[in-house]
């Protein structure tokens, strides 16, 4: 795998073995595929109206463009986008996972891991239409959530996260103080 | 001693990335690419009708079957001569969906509101209008624009 600057300093992607583009630019691409989010839509059984959840779905993918170009010219903050997945998450945080979607209603997410907290730095793993309340209720979901433990381990493994990392993270606080 | 920034950027690819360039020509080309999504979506829903397959299209059109599945992605910048030969074709409206756009505006608001976004309209240069895009001015006011 291969990680991939994509948005100035602040955001990251994985260019995963054997695929053409990095995450982002193949989910972007993904989400206003109209074929392919028909065809979704026709094999998703609580989907009822194709024509409206096409409609949603490339709005919310153009909404995550217009956010990103806003973070890339440096208007706006990643933290604004990006939430801890596992919403009890508070103080230290070793490479946290993380979930982006462009609005409480929309079906998008982009998962990522933070790498730094401020300023704020994250790298996507992945991401997914989820239809369903958990992530494991659906494959497609836990596949995402394998990705992004994959990736932790890797920058583990490469010791982006070790033992001076909790210094790092009090000298950031430190400073913000 | 290095920071978990300095080891994370250790990893990352030097190869140059293209990713915020095509982002924002996609933002730039958004009016075109959502008329371009709304003919995917009919031209895929008559195929369905008919029970024609994207091939059988191809050929009656007399263009390459990728040409076709270029077409129904939603991201083509259609000559005026595929739109008519598609029309034709598939015997369906596909060109002059401005005028309705523009009613489906007017049906979903009323009074000021109304008022507000014909004047926002009135007011935005031709260019600023490819970068806002009709609907995001007046369905989206202030979200993310920056």
């Amino acid at each position: 795998m291969k990680i991939v600057p994509i948005f100035a300093e602040w955001l990251y992607a994985i260019q995963y073995d054997g695929e053409e583009e990095n995450e982002y630019d193949r989910l972007l691409d993904l989400w206003m595929d109209i074929s392919y989010l028909r065809s979704f839509a026709k094999t998703a059984d609580i989907i009822h109206d194709t024509a409206s959840f096409v409609d949603q779905v490339a709005e919310d993918a153009e909404d995550i463009e217009s956010f990103m170009d806003c973070v890339a010219d440096g208007e706006i903050g990643l933290s604004n986008f990006f939430k801890p997945l596992h919403n009890h998450e508070i103080g230290f945080r070793e490479l946290s996972l993380q979930k982006g979607r462009p609005n409480r209603k929309s079906y998008l997410r982009l998962y990522a891991i933070e790498i730094a907290a401020s300023p704020p730095m994250f790298l996507i793993t992945g991401g997914a239409i989820k239809l369903v309340r958990t992530m494991q209720e659906d494959e497609t979901l836990m596949k995402e959530k394998s990705k992004l433990n994959a990736v932790r381990q890797f920058l583990k493994e490469n010791h982006v996260f070790d033992s001076d990392s909790f210094q790092d993270f009090k000298m950031e606080q430190d400073e913000n103080e | 001693m290095k920071t978990n920034r300095e080891r994370f950027l250790e990893l990352v690819s030097k190869e140059p990335n293209n990713t915020a360039k095509r982002n924002k020509e996609r933002i730039i080309q958004r009016a075109m690419l959502r008329e371009s999504r709304k003919i995917a979506f009919k031209v895929l829903e008559r195929l369905d009708e008919l029970g024609w397959t994207q091939k059988k299209l191809a050929e009656a059109m007399e263009v390459s079957p990728q040409y076709v599945s270029k077409m129904v992605k939603g991201k083509e910048n259609f000559t005026l001569e595929t739109l008519v030969k598609l029309q034709q074709v598939l015997d369906i409206p596909i060109l002059a969906s401005y005028r309705k756009d523009v009613e489906k505006v007017s049906a979903e608001f009323k009074g000021e509101e109304q008022t507000a976004i014909v004047q926002t309209l009135g007011s935005i240069s031709y260019n600023s209008y490819v970068s806002l895009t009709l609907k995001e001015t007046i369905r989206k006011p202030s979200r993310f624009l920056c």
